[in-house]
């Protein structure tokens, strides 16, 4: 006796009821448990089967609550807010995913980081948050290699982005193993973005990795065929095209310095000097080369992470 | 392969066990008359019996009958010396390639148990025979001169035994012509 | 000639129904060559179709090279059922490609992926001998071998089928030009290349009783595939 996904209002379901004495017991979901008398109703079904053992009526779910329950108690026992705030995979009434949109909210605690493309290659900053003296900054991990020709700055919640960028690099060898060439920046974006969204209960076929949406935003950087590209990929598992973008804490100041210093025919130091310059108006701390990372990616030498002494030499020329 | 008056017989020079090469300077070939030529792929030890049996065979024949074999003739010995032992056969393949009496081409190949067959054109038996026959089919045309001949069964020989991983280790060319006989060693790739 | 997979048995319907030396393959043999040049690649297939053991013509027109969308001719041999079967997959395979990619498969892209397709059945492969043929990324010809189970490699020149062994060694020397010093590459134009082409399967013709009835050529330039239709022998 059980009822699947009971949030989910719209959908048909069959709910498989002992008839004894006139007597229904429907289990809808385990904290609730309705009795319900049913001498001398009748009640209706759309469509109708039944199995040797028991009686299965198929069913209007919504339209079966409301005769098992008065109006008054539908509402408040499923629609108010807090409902909706908990169930990943619900609907509000106003069409908003709550969680989802929390976790967006989530990345803006994250550190700053920085991207921005040029005609030479790509720029990946982002800050570090040394938060003690005795912390070994070098391990902190902000900027990734996906594949010799793809990069990934991340912010928000930087333990999720192990698995995406797990998947990122699953996707670009498979690419490489079934294809003999590089993926491009857009489908690995692609294949990361096809994560996003599976979280909660799982569907046929397909496995569920996470209870929740990840709480992390990427930026996805790297060079094909169509040129050096750079992607912001979200936790609703939107993705979109930047020629400069800034995710985490400081996006927003960091964001509007980008567009008014971006230009189409910025070179590539140029880009260096400028993520530095954006990611230093933005952090509390004073910049030095031990906490932000800076990496490129270029047509000539893929994906690069600068040393600490190349951080320098950035530093110094700002 | 035959030729304008002239008739060409040409073998690789391995010599092996499966896998295993043994030697690189297997004759696979020996002259039979002044004109004619009997080449034998299979079984080395067949290959060797055979050989020595069909020279014993020649020689006997030259001295009670005080003149050389006809190809035609020769042809006809081996394949009669195969039968005899229809069952338990040699494991070889011969071919028999010379000029006869009036100096047209003759040749003739055979299976391990004397079934003759005497072609206008070419004959090739051995493990690249599927190689050699395509190559053949290809490059041979009819009337050739000794040298053109010379260049064609060498062309033949060495692509066909390049395809074939227990053939080559070198090769052998014999241009039989009125005149002479013209014998060549060729260079091939030794694996 | 075909020693990579057990001895051949003919199946029929008949056979099958009884149940008891049921074959999962059949050979319908024919043969397939490739050459690239250098801006060019011609692949080449005789039309016809034979049954089983060799002696049985199914059909005398029953091409069996394929024009993919992405502009490369995949030429199978061997069972035609199995080669029908790998271009499905394969045109499916290439139009997800264009969906996810919003490109077309490059011909070494699909070399690599055909190569996995085959040894992704590697215990119950498919029985079919393939060539592939087309232009590389810098727009030369390239002509891919395969055995049936995925092992690959690029090839100036290349032969496989019922007649392969018999084509091959004339490709090598027509077009490898190997001499006991090694390659000496000569440049061929296109012309060339198709007479040398003509002239493989006429003899192959000669002496494979699979091969023939009709030659088709699929000539494959940066503008597109030509095909041209030959005689060859029909006995």
């Amino acid at each position: 006796m059980s009822v699947n996904r009971p949030l989910d209002l719209n959908v048909e379901l069959t709910i498989f009821c002992n008839v004894k004495n006139n007597l229904v017991k429907c289990c809808l979901e385990e904290w609730m448990v309705w009795e319900l008398h049913m001498s001398g109703k009748k009640y209706e079904t759309r469509s109708m089967r039944s199995t040797t053992c028991r009686s299965s009526y198929h069913i209007d779910y919504v339209e079966f609550l409301r005769y098992l329950l008065p109006p008054q108690n539908l509402s408040t026992m499923f629609l108010t807010r807090s409902e909706y705030d908990r169930g990943v995979n619900t609907f509000s009434p106003e069409g908003r995913l709550f969680q989802v949109e929390y976790a967006i909210e989530a990345i803006k605690l994250g550190s700053t980081a920085v991207g921005i493309q040029t005609s030479e290659g790509v720029v990946l900053a982002a800050e570090k948050r040394v938060t003690s003296p005795l912390l070994v900054s070098s391990s902190i991990e902000k900027i990734m290699e996906i594949d010799k020709h793809l990069g990934c700055a991340m912010s928000g919640l930087t333990a999720d982005s192990r698995t995406m960028i797990d998947h990122a690099r699953v996707a670009a060898q498979s690419h490489r193993f079934t294809y003999d060439e590089a993926i491009k920046v857009e489908s690995v974006t692609q294949a990361v973005c096809d994560l996003a969204l599976r979280f909660g209960e799982s569907a046929e076929g397909e496995e569920s990795i996470m209870s929740r949406p990840f709480g992390v935003a990427l930026l996805i950087a790297g060079v094909d065929e169509n040129g050096p590209q750079l992607f912001h990929a979200d936790p609703s598992g939107t993705f979109t095209q930047f020629d400069a973008k800034a995710i985490g804490s400081g996006s927003e100041g960091a964001q509007t310095e980008l567009e008014g210093e971006y230009h189409k025919s910025i070179t590539l130091e140029k880009a260096e000097t400028l993520s530095l310059r954006v990611l230093k108006q933005v952090m509390e701390e004073k910049l030095n080369n031990t906490n932000v990372e800076l990496a490129s990616v270029t047509p000539d030498r893929g994906y690069r992470i600068y040393s600490e002494d190349e951080l320098q030499s950035v530093i110094d020329r700002l | 392969m035959s030729g304008k008056n002239c008739v060409a017989i040409a073998s690789d020079k391995r010599f092996g066990v499966k896998y295993l090469t043994i030697s690189m300077e297997f004759p696979k070939m020996f002259q039979a008359t002044d004109k004619t030529f009997i080449g034998i792929s299979g079984l080395a030890t067949d290959v060797q019996t055979l050989m020595e049996r069909f020279r014993f065979k020649i020689n006997m024949y030259r001295m009670n009958e005080e003149r050389d074999f006809e190809p035609i003739t020769l042809a006809n010995m081996v394949s009669s010396t195969l039968y005899e032992r229809r069952f338990s056969p040699y494991f070889v393949e011969p071919i028999v390639a010379g000029l006869d009496k009036n100096n047209n081409p003759y040749i003739n190949g055979m299976d391990l148990i004397g079934c003759s067959t005497t072609a206008c054109d070419f004959a090739a038996t051995g493990t690249p025979e599927d190689q050699l026959y395509g190559t053949c089919e290809a490059l041979w045309e009819p009337n050739l001169e000794p040298e053109e001949l010379f260049e064609t069964i060498s062309q033949t020989i060495m692509s066909a035994t390049n395809r074939d991983c227990v053939s080559g280790w070198g090769a052998v060319v014999h241009v039989i012509t009125p005149e002479r006989v013209i014998t060549r060693t060729l260079k091939t790739r030794m694996d | 000639m075909d020693s990579f997979l057990p001895v051949q048995v003919s199946w029929t319907p008949q056979t099958a129904a009884s149940g008891s030396d049921f074959y999962p393959y059949t050979n319908n043999a024919g043969t397939v060559a490739g050459i690239s040049g250098g801006d060019f690649c011609v692949m080449a297939a005789d039309t016809r179709q034979s049954f089983g053991v060799g002696y049985l013509i199914n059909t005398r027109y029953q091409p069996k090279m394929f024009k993919l969308s992405n502009g490369s001719v995949l030429g199978t041999s061997g069972f035609y059922a199995d080669g029908l079967t790998l271009i499905k997959r394969i045109n499916q395979r290439l139009e997800w490609y264009k969906h996810a990619h919003d490109k077309e498969m490059s011909t070494p892209a699909l070399a690599q992926l055909l190569s996995i397709t085959l040894y992704s059945k590697r215990f119950f492969p498919y029985y079919a001998r393939v060539l592939l043929g087309g232009l590389d990324l810098e727009g030369h010809g390239v002509v891919y071998g395969y055995d049936s189970i995925g092992s690959y490699e690029p090839c100036l020149a290349r032969a496989t089928g019922s007649g392969g062994s018999l084509i091959q060694p004339f490709l090598d020397n027509q077009i490898y030009r190997k001499t006991p010093l090694g390659i000496l590459q000569a440049p061929h134009t296109l012309d060339q290349v198709k007479a040398v082409m003509r002239d493989s399967f006429t003899s192959a013709t000669e002496r494979d009783i699979q091969t023939g009835d009709y030659l088709e050529l699929f000539i494959i330039t940066a503008q597109g595939v030509d095909v041209e239709k030959y005689d060859l022998r029909k006995d």
